[in-house]
């Protein structure tokens, strides 16, 4: 401690010595209202004067006396504090000498309290004293509370309480309502301070008083925030019109209006391009999509959607030519302090397609293998009218509620006109077919679900019951009529049917879950759950009978009542910390099975039991990084169509039949993934294993007579497997020039079935190798070169010489370039090369092109005109090459080819929020 | 002579000198970090709104800032459940984050984990311009002046400090007042840093030792220029505010 104090008086007289432009700053400081008149302790600093900013400070020693050495001579700003003492403050002049002055600190309980009054707007109204908040200058970003301190009288604390000329004040309101709950802070700490015209204080009667009239002398001190007008409420939305050659067309029309608790939301949409329904964050903004659930688990974030109910009609996957129309609009409220909300939601949408397409079979048999070539064009046209409602009510703070309905009714139309030619392994032709089939078809749907949630005094004590109950319904007509030629016999089979079908379901789902903390990072949950099922499916099949069909067809015909009573209880054990979280448990489960052939008065009963084994864990290496293990067990029963003992002929060559002893499926699946992102390298690591195996797994029996003619069914089959993997890593190279990525996907299968009573198995393998090349920079361009091939290969132990066997291979190149400030230009290549086997000999190699100028006009950039240019070269050609166990197709179907077009969008918004691009 | 006595009552316990105002030289300061996620985030950005309605809108942590007259190191308090801790990741929050002072070589360590590298950043103290306001508040039963920071040009932070405190000591990287950092609050980055209570015992030298294998040894000049580029890459620095904001976040976050 000496060496130390005799090292700084050193420095300091060194310091002292050496600068000569320095003054010194002494005194002493005292108090003489007391006996023992020194004041120590007292903080003693110098601001500049010129811009007030904090130069040297130093505390008086037990005498009460300071000194400032190694000052700059000029102007200072004094301030002496102490907590005992009023401040002194004083501008001051220290020349280039020892400026020696004393002080005398004035003790606070002589202080008398100053007000400060600015001539200032500041109006008093009646009772109501106004201040205009633009007046009070605030920082960029300020809320409410920021203003609050800046005004005369007003002070504010570290919790945010309020205090208006030294009353509290209890209650904070925006425009007379309470902003969301009865903490001032909400509203002061959340809004912002530029959004204020008028800041009002008055005194509030209490609700008795002004419920009654009478003045109860209850008063309440307030604040009351009056906004300006233009961040009350405002709207976002968008104008697009596109239209080109080829009869194609995108015009769509998108508003949302909002308040701080109401949003309403209306959009139209036609079009004949590949892009039909809402984009993702269209329906985030303007569709009111509520069946994407956010769920929040232990560090990780899972976004899941049950498929949104509105959707239904409004899938494109490149196959025909649609034409495609929307209405709809969507409501959300949020009322009684935002306990209570609703979003309403409702949805019309038409969807016309047109296809024509080609497909190549090709069946392996046991020694000879069979093919069929066909052609088939069709039109379907459906529409759908939606609604769907979610209410979430608060009750308290350990109770909430929430409420789902949906319903809808669908409709629809396909005609369709195939010829096939069917060929034995000879390539002889054996039969040849004509398949016209109209049908029509209604269906209504309405479901509802409630979801109680209940917390517990103790954390992390829940108890939810859900109960739901869903209702389907759907009728059909349909017309078959079918030539079918067999060329042996030289026999031609006519079928000219008229069928009605009749759907009926109702399901109800309960489930109750508890959930009791055992220790401080774990819990143990329990669960019970019953599903009652009932299904009825009627269908009947009448011939043509002198220009009539009233002639009930018996083979495929049939009324069918389906019920299951699924009863399951559960235990789990689940351990969670922010490192990692494992749980494993199991449910076990009884199923009653009873299945009513009416028109056999056959009845059939089945009981299983069930187990559902689970187990998982998460490990977080580190921030980035996380390893996963997956385990669970889970059954699947069959759909009515593959029960039902009936025959389907819709297609006379492909003979379903309903199997009615079908028992259900028991999957497993185990998964495993490893995740690893280094952000500073930009170096990655993604990878994923799963493997899937499943006992009475639903697989076919089918026979195929020497006609060409194939029946199957629907059965029970062990052994079936699949295993699906992904690497992936990514890397920077030539010093972050690029970036470089290879993937690694996998997958094996091994798949049983029966050909021609036959007990085969299938074992297929598909390789693909990726790699990419991406150079971005952000806002300027963004280039990325990469490279798919994958290989295929599957072999069926029916027929061991003959294998599938073909690699295809994708290179595509995508450009995104912002040239100039309001230019930009994409372009996309593609180049599909796809191997030609023996029996898929036609030339599917294409080169796709596509390009996209805009550019942005008017003053406020937010009119975006542009030109579109989709498969420039006119080569795209629909494709799908599939292996299914023995059965291996490839589909050529019409797609959307060259076209150009002319686009035209306008963004408009007014007040706080505007559309997000995505 | 005088000028001995001067130097030496600024190194002498002055705690029991007052009759009337205890004045601290050395203690424990535990602190509450509120941060205002809700509003940090993208209000059009429905994940992230999903995440507010799930963890609540504040992040609420704990730390603690031991001083004594040579230095102050300011790290993690009581243990807390922070589920914002992925979203603030990016930040570079951590757990294990410390800021060490040294007012007499006027040195400041910082140890940083960010994107799972270990950092250690030594550099001169940040450099603050001070302003001295007419305000007064109380926090942890201390009377505090408020005084408003400017640094890095064109960031603003306010701070509470008392007098009663004999340390220039505070969270973070702000200090170089004449009394302890009792409150900070950080509107732009609605950050708030406030004292909820005061040790007086004197704490033990070993509070101010760390122990870390291997860090990358940095300075704020060096991680400012890799946590730009990095914004570069994302795109993220075109705003210059944005571009402020990302510096901030790095270099104040704990």
């Amino acid at each position: 401690m000496t060496f130390r104090l005799l090292l700084t008086l050193l420095t300091s007289l060194c310091m002292y010595a050496t600068n000569a432009q320095t003054a010194v700053f002494k005194g002493n400081i005292s108090d003489t209202t007391l006996d023992n008149p020194q004041v120590k302790n007292a903080s003693i600093t110098l601001s500049n004067a010129k811009d007030s900013i904090l130069y040297k400070f130093t505390r008086s020693n037990s005498d009460g006396a300071f000194r400032i050495n190694n000052v700059q001579p000029g102007k200072y700003i004094l301030i002496i504090s102490h907590p005992d003492y009023a401040d002194y403050s004083d501008l001051i002049e220290l020349k280039d000498e020892e400026n020696t002055q004393d002080f005398i600190l004035l003790s606070k309980a002589h202080l008398l309290e100053t007000v400060i009054v600015r001539g200032s707007p500041i109006r008093m109204k009646g009772d109501t004293l106004m201040f205009l908040a633009d007046s009070f200058k605030v920082h960029e970003g300020a809320n409410v509370e920021d203003l609050l301190k800046q005004l005369p009288g007003f002070q504010v604390n570290a919790k945010g309480e309020i205090k208006a000329n030294g009353q509290s004040i209890t209650k904070v309101l925006v425009d007379g309502d309470e902003f969301f709950g009865d903490d001032p802070t909400l509203a002061t700490r959340n809004l912002l301070a530029k959004s204020v015209k008028e800041v009002q204080v008055f005194d509030k009667t209490s609700d008795q008083a002004a419920f009654t009239g009478v003045n109860d002398g209850n008063t309440q001190k307030t604040v009351n925030l009056k906004l300006k007008d233009e961040y009350k409420k405002g709207y976002f939305g968008k104008i697009n019109l596109a239209g080109g050659n080829d009869e194609k067309w995108e015009n769509s029309a998108m508003i949302n209006t909002f308040t701080s608790k109401r949003k309403i939301s209306a959009y139209g949409k036609m079009s004949s391009t590949e892009n039909i329904g809402l984009g993702w964050g269209e329906d985030n903004q303007y569709g009111g999509n509520i069946n994407s659930n956010v769920v929040i688990d232990g560090g990780s974030v899972s976004i899941s959607s049950d498929g949104n109910p509105l959707n239904g009609v409004g899938s494109y996957w490149g196959e025909g030519l649609p034409k495609f129309w929307m209405g709809g609009f969507s409501y959300t409220d949020k009322w009684n302090q935002e306990k209570n909300k609703i979003v309403a939601n409702y949805r019309y949408s038409k969807l016309n397609n047109e296809t024509e397409k080609t497909t190549i079979s090709q069946y392996i048999l046991a020694d000879s293998s069979y093919y069929t070539n066909q052609k088939q064009n069709s039109y379907s046209s459906q529409y759908q009218n939606v609604f769907n409602t979610r209410n979430d009510i608060v009750l308290d703070s350990l109770n909430s509620v929430l409420i789902n309905i949906n319903g809808s009714k669908r409709s629809s139309e396909n005609f369709s006109e195939s010829r096939s030619q069917s060929l034995n392994s000879d390539k002889e032709l054996v039969n040849e077919n004509l398949n016209k089939l109209s049908n029509l078809n209604n269906s209504e749907n309405l479901s509802a679900s409630a979801l109680w949630r209940k917390k517990f005094a103790k954390p992390k004590r829940t108890l939810s019951i859900n109960a739901g109950l869903v209702y389907n319904k759907s009728e059909g007509t349909s017309y078959l009529f079918n030539e079918l030629f067999y060329t042996s016999k030289l026999k031609k089979d006519t079928t000219d049917q008229l069928k009605e079908s009749n759907n009926k379901s109702n399901t109800i789902n309960t489930k109750a879950v508890y959930t009791e903390p055992v220790s401080k990072n774990a819990i143990i949950e329990a669960n019970y759950n019953v599903i009652i099922n009932n299904r009825e499916q009627q269908l009947l099949s009448y011939d043509k009978e002198a220009g009539k069909y009233n002639d009930l067809n018996e083979e495929f015909s049939n009324q069918f009542r389906f019920q299951s009573i699924i009863n399951k209880v559960g235990l789990a054990y689940r351990y969670s910390t922010t490192k990692m979280n494992f749980g494993f448990g199991g449910d076990i489960g009884r199923s009653n099975w009873k299945q009513n052939d009416l028109f056999q008065s056959i009845e059939r009963k089945y009981n299983f039991t069930n187990y559902f084994p689970m187990a998982n864990l998460r490990y977080k290496i580190s921030q980035y990084s996380n390893l996963s293990f997956n385990y669970n067990g889970s059954t699947r029963e069959p759909s009515i169509n593959q029960m039902q003992p009936v025959a389907n002929n819709n297609d006379p060559l492909n003979i379903a039949i309903g199997n009615p002893n079908l028992k259900q499926a028991f999957d497993q699946r185990f998964t495993m993934s490893f995740n690893k992102y280094d952000i500073l390298t930009e170096k990655s690591i993604w990878s994923y294993i799963s493997f899937n195996t499943a006992n009475n797994d639903f697989s076919t029996f089918s026979t195929i007579d020497t006609n060409g003619v194939r029946r199957y069914q629907t059965v029970n089959v062990n052994g079936n497997f699949r295993m699906n993997g992904y690497f992936d890593v990514g890397f920077p190279v030539f010093k972050k020039f690029l970036n470089m990525g290879f993937s690694f996907n996998p997958s094996f299968s091994k798949l049983n079935n029966y050909v021609n009573d036959v007990f085969n198995t299938t074992r297929s393998r598909t390789l693909e190798f990726g790699t990419s090349f991406r150079k971005n920079v952000p806002n300027k361009f963004d280039v990325s070169l990469s490279n798919n091939i994958v290989h295929n290969y599957s072999k069926s132990e029916v027929n061991k010489n003959l294998k599938t066997n073909y690699f295809t291979n994708e290179l595509s190149f995508d450009a995104r370039l912002l040239a100039i400030k309001t230019f930009e230009i994409k372009t996309t290549l593609g180049y599909n090369w796809r191997q030609k086997t023996d029996i898929f000999t036609s030339n599917n190699n294409v080169l796709i092109w596509h390009a996209e100028v805009n550019k942005r006009v008017s003053k406020k950039q937010d009119i975006r005109v542009g030109i579109i240019a989709r498969d420039i070269l006119n080569q795209n050609i629909g494709f799908q090459r599939n292996i299914n166990s023995n059965l291996i197709t490839e589909t050529n179907y019409n797609t959307i080819r060259q076209y150009f077009m002319l686009n035209v969008k306008w963004n408009f918004n007014k007040g706080a929020q505007k559309e997000q691009e995505w | 002579m005088k000028l001995f006595i001067f130097i030496a009552a600024i190194f002498i316990t002055t705690a029991s000198a007052n009759a009337q105002t205890p004045f601290l030289t050395s203690g424990t300061v535990e602190y509450e970090v509120k941060i205002n996620m809700s509003k940090n985030i993208d209000p059009n950005n429905s994940w992230a709104k999903n995440m507010a309605a799930q963890y609540g809108n504040y992040s609420t942590q704990y730390y603690k800032l031991a001083f004594n007259d040579q230095q102050s190191i300011y790290k993690k308090g009581k243990e807390f459940e922070n589920k914002w801790d992925n979203y603030l990741a990016y930040t570079g929050y951590n757990e294990k984050n410390f800021t060490l002072t040294n007012f007499k070589e006027n040195t400041i360590t910082q140890f940083k984990n960010i994107f799972d590298k270990q950092f250690l950043i030594q550099d001169s103290a940040l450099k603050i311009d001070w302003r001295l306001m007419d305000e007064t508040r109380e926090i942890a039963g201390f009377n505090c002046r408020k005084a408003v920071g400017r640094f890095n040009d064109t960031l603003y932070v306010i701070a509470f400090y008392s007098d009663q405190i004999v340390s220039q000591a505070g969270p973070l990287l702000f200090n170089g007042l004449p009394g302890l950092i009792l409150g900070i609050a950080f509107p732009r980055y609605n950050y708030t840093i406030y004292a909820t209570k005061v040790n007086m015992a004197t704490p033990p030298e070993s509070e101010f030792t760390y122990n870390i294998k291997k860090p990358i040894n940095t300075t704020r000049k060096e991680i400012e220029k890799t946590t730009n580029e990095l914004m570069a890459r994302w795109g993220e620095n075109e705003n210059p505010d944005e571009k402020n904001k990302a510096i901030a976040n790095i270099l104040i976050n704990n």
